[in-house]
């Protein structure tokens, strides 16, 4: 009996353990919500939550300048895996953090805009630095919710002393393109690596190409996602496809079984000469061949004189509404988009920056930099597609890959995106 | 006298009601686990039901209630259909082949041998990493060791990347998986083999049985419970495949490769479609629940006529 009761205690005990436990999780949360402001002397802390890993210790070295000048603040970095889920999981529990980098063309993050989550920056002075062709791009339905800092884009890799050795020019039309990849096979090299057991860079492949080749598809994809048109009513899409496929013949042996991770190694290794994909995979190429002599050009259009490349906002801060210490955020976001800031921060990433007066100072991205200085750009076309749709085009043109069908293929893309808006 | 009468009553009473007193400390206990299993399990289920019949993206203020609408449009998704026939046929292939080489290698380890232990280790190594290593290593076998492989032999198939094929990528999966948890039913296996009595074999050996006939007539029936253990567990793990899809296909190429758990991962995560992901994960709740039902009747009822 007594031993029954004793534990009959322990049990009602731990119950409440846990129930306390529970519910104690939250109060620390809660308590630096209070009314802390800085003229107290008091300390305000806020997070910024960013989402590039590989940033990670240029952004706290940044963080260290910012609190020397503002000792009332503390930031604290947080960066984890699988970010963009992990925002979109915070914001919707209302634990958003202070401050934030996110891309405006995510789907999940327009839906956030349209909600009223995220501050509107338009025309504020947060903008005042960032160029204005960055500016335009970055704008959700005529508003600009985030401060771009750094933007990425794609284009030809290409092994430098190969082209040297086989006295290649850069190609300045799609067509010298192909000649030039023809020479190289000729000489018995590989002219390109392709990664296409990856669906998500033959995305980025496609969504960049269609937006470089192809006149008004943006307009053209928006109608079909009304309903208003077919994919097939554009007769310009099957000889792009056509293009598409083409190129694998340039490409190695097993292409479809070749992912990102083996393509980029390959082609630090020298085993091509070209290979396509977005300014991310410098550092990588850097750090798995220091000696391989490479550079980059941007992917020709069919007439040198159209050649543009492809911008989307790579770094960007922004604010949650109804965020902590909002004073205190807006202050470190005018720390972190100022030109200095910015310069360290690119010089460590080597993307082209968003703000106006900053220096690229990565010799291998010289000619796509150059464009983005002289506006010769253009929005990635994704931007509009509602989630799931451009990774549906990824896998689709894999099937393509596959079987070289493109009447299916076309097929395809008209279900992935027929009447889209209005399911 | 009173008094004594009062404190007889009283024992007389106590003895019931302590009986109350213990069925109420009993139930006080299981409590927490109730609690816990309330608030985590039938809270969240009931919860899923709910999110199932509307057309919630997983993290808006508002959504619409929508009834039945997923559960109809998923019957006819082909995406969906297609992820139930891969798991169906991927769950064959590495139940059937797993069971069976865990077992043959139980036999092997438990016969007379020298190093027994050193290799007794050796084959249960694998299930010492983890999944997604695993993964990433048997990535890199099949884009440069099998290929080479297939090439000096002159096997078209295999002299490319069988992950990067339509009809081959499900086999790559399989044969990671077998290799990867091959060595958990081992185990289980070699110790029902331990608990078959040494007599019965002997007596079998002198009547004269084969080693064929001694293997199903006097060690089998020893084995059908870990044959049931086994099962359940090889069902169940291959049924919600999802890690070694992560990690070596994504799904690919194209949809060849994409599970049920990875499918539902997909739409809920990644394509917003909380709701119907939902549904699809009810669909799978629904048809798991079935075949355990099955499995467990068919099983139990041979596990009693075996003793």
């Amino acid at each position: 009996m007594k031993l029954l009761k004793k534990w009959g205690s322990v049990g009602i005990l731990s119950t409440l353990m846990i129930v306390t436990a529970c519910s104690s999780g939250n109060t620390p949360n809660n308590a630096p919500n209070g009314s802390a402001s800085p003229a107290n002397g008091e300390k305000v802390k806020i997070e910024y939550f960013q989402m590039k890993s590989e940033m990670v210790d240029v952004v706290n070295s940044l963080i260290k300048d910012f609190e020397a000048a503002n000792p009332n603040i503390t930031v604290e970095q947080n960066n984890v895996p699988n970010p963009e889920n992990v925002w979109t999981m915070r914001v919707s529990t209302d634990d958003a953090p202070s401050v934030f980098t996110h891309y405006p063309h995510n789907p999940v993050f327009q839906q956030m805009t349209k909600e009223g989550r995220v501050v509107d920056l338009t025309g504020g002075p947060l903008l005042a630095n960032v160029s204005q062709g960055i500016v335009d791009l970055s704008q959700i339905n005529g508003k600009n919710y985030v401060v771009p800092v750094a933007v990425a884009t794609l284009g030809v890799y290409y092994n430098i002393d190969m082209f040297n050795e086989l006295n290649l020019d850069i190609p300045q039309t799609y067509d010298e393109l192909i000649q030039t990849a023809e020479k190289i096979k000729a000489a018995g090299k590989t002219p390109f690596y392709f990664n296409d057991k990856d669906a998500n860079p033959i995305r980025q492949e496609v969504v960049s190409r269609m937006g470089l080749q192809l006149t008004d598809i943006e307009a053209f994809l928006d109608s079909v996602m009304k309903g208003e048109a077919h994919i097939t009513d554009n007769a310009e899409l099957k000889p792009f496809a056509q293009k598409l496929y083409d190129l694998r013949q340039y490409g190695q042996q097993d292409a479809l079984g070749t992912g990102y991770d083996d393509a980029l190694r390959e082609f630090a290794n020298g085993k091509s000469a070209m290979w396509y994909t977005g300014i991310w995979a410098v550092p990588t190429i850097k750090e798995s061949n220091p000696n391989l002599n490479f550079a980059m050009f941007p992917m020709p259009a069919d007439k040198a004189e159209d050649t543009k490349v492809q911008v989307s906002v790579d770094t960007a801060l922004g604010l949650p509404a109804n965020g902590k210490n909002q004073a205190s955020a807006e202050k470190f976001i005018e720390f972190m988009t100022s030109k200095e800031s910015v310069q360290k921060y690119v010089d460590v990433g080597g993307y082209p920056s968003a703000i106006t007066g900053v220096e690229n100072n990565n010799k291998q991205i010289t000619s796509l930099s150059d464009l983005i200085n002289a506006d010769k750009v253009y929005p990635t076309i994704e931007r509009s597609w509602p989630s799931g749709v451009n990774g549906d085009v990824g896998k689709a043109t894999q099937e393509m890959f596959a079987t070289g069908d493109i009447d299916s293929y076309l097929k395809a893309l008209d279900k992935i995106f027929f009447n889209k808006f209005n399911q | 006298m009173d008094y004594a009468n009062k404190t007889g009553g009283s024992v007389q009473k106590k003895k019931s009601f302590a009986g109350n007193k213990a069925a109420l400390i009993f139930f006080l206990l299981t409590v927490p686990t109730l609690l816990l299993y309330i608030v985590f399990f039938l809270l969240p289920l009931g919860m899923g039901a709910y999110y199932s019949m509307t057309d919630w993206d997983g993290f808006s203020l508002s959504y619409r209630f929508v009834g039945f609408k997923n559960y109809i449009d998923i019957l006819q998704d082909n995406r969906f259909l297609h992820s139930v026939r891969f798991t169906f046929l991927y769950a064959v292939i590495v139940v059937v082949l797993k069971l069976f080489i865990a077992l043959v290698l139980a036999i092997f380890l438990s016969g007379k041998l020298k190093l027994r232990g050193f290799f007794r280790s050796v084959y249960f190594f694998p299930a010492v990493l983890s999944m997604i290593t695993v993964g990433l290593i048997f990535n890199q076998i099949f884009y440069s060791v099998f290929p080479a492989i297939g090439q000096a032999l002159g096997i078209d198939w295999l002299s490319r990347n069988i992950l990067g094929n339509k009809s081959t990528a499900i086999y790559g999966i399989a044969l990671t998986n077998i290799w990867h948890g091959i060595a958990t039913p081992m185990v289980i296996f070699i110790a029902g083999l331990a608990s078959v009595p040494k007599d019965l074999k002997e007596a079998s050996l002198i009547d004269g049985a084969t080693p064929l006939q001694r293997f199903f007539s006097v060690t089998m029936p020893f084995l059908i419970p870990m044959l049931t253990v086994n099962l359940v567990m090889a069902i169940k793990g291959t049924l919600t495949v999802f890690d070694y899809i992560v990690a070596m296909t994504d799904g690919g190429p194209a949809f060849a490769t994409e599970s049920m758990g990875f499918l539902i991962y997909k739409h809920g995560m990644a394509e917003m479609k909380f709701g119907y992901g939902t549904a699809e994960a009810i669909y799978v709740f629904v048809m798991i629940a079935i075949i355990s039902f099955i499995q467990i009747k068919i099983l139990n009822r041979k596990e009693a006529g075996q003793l």
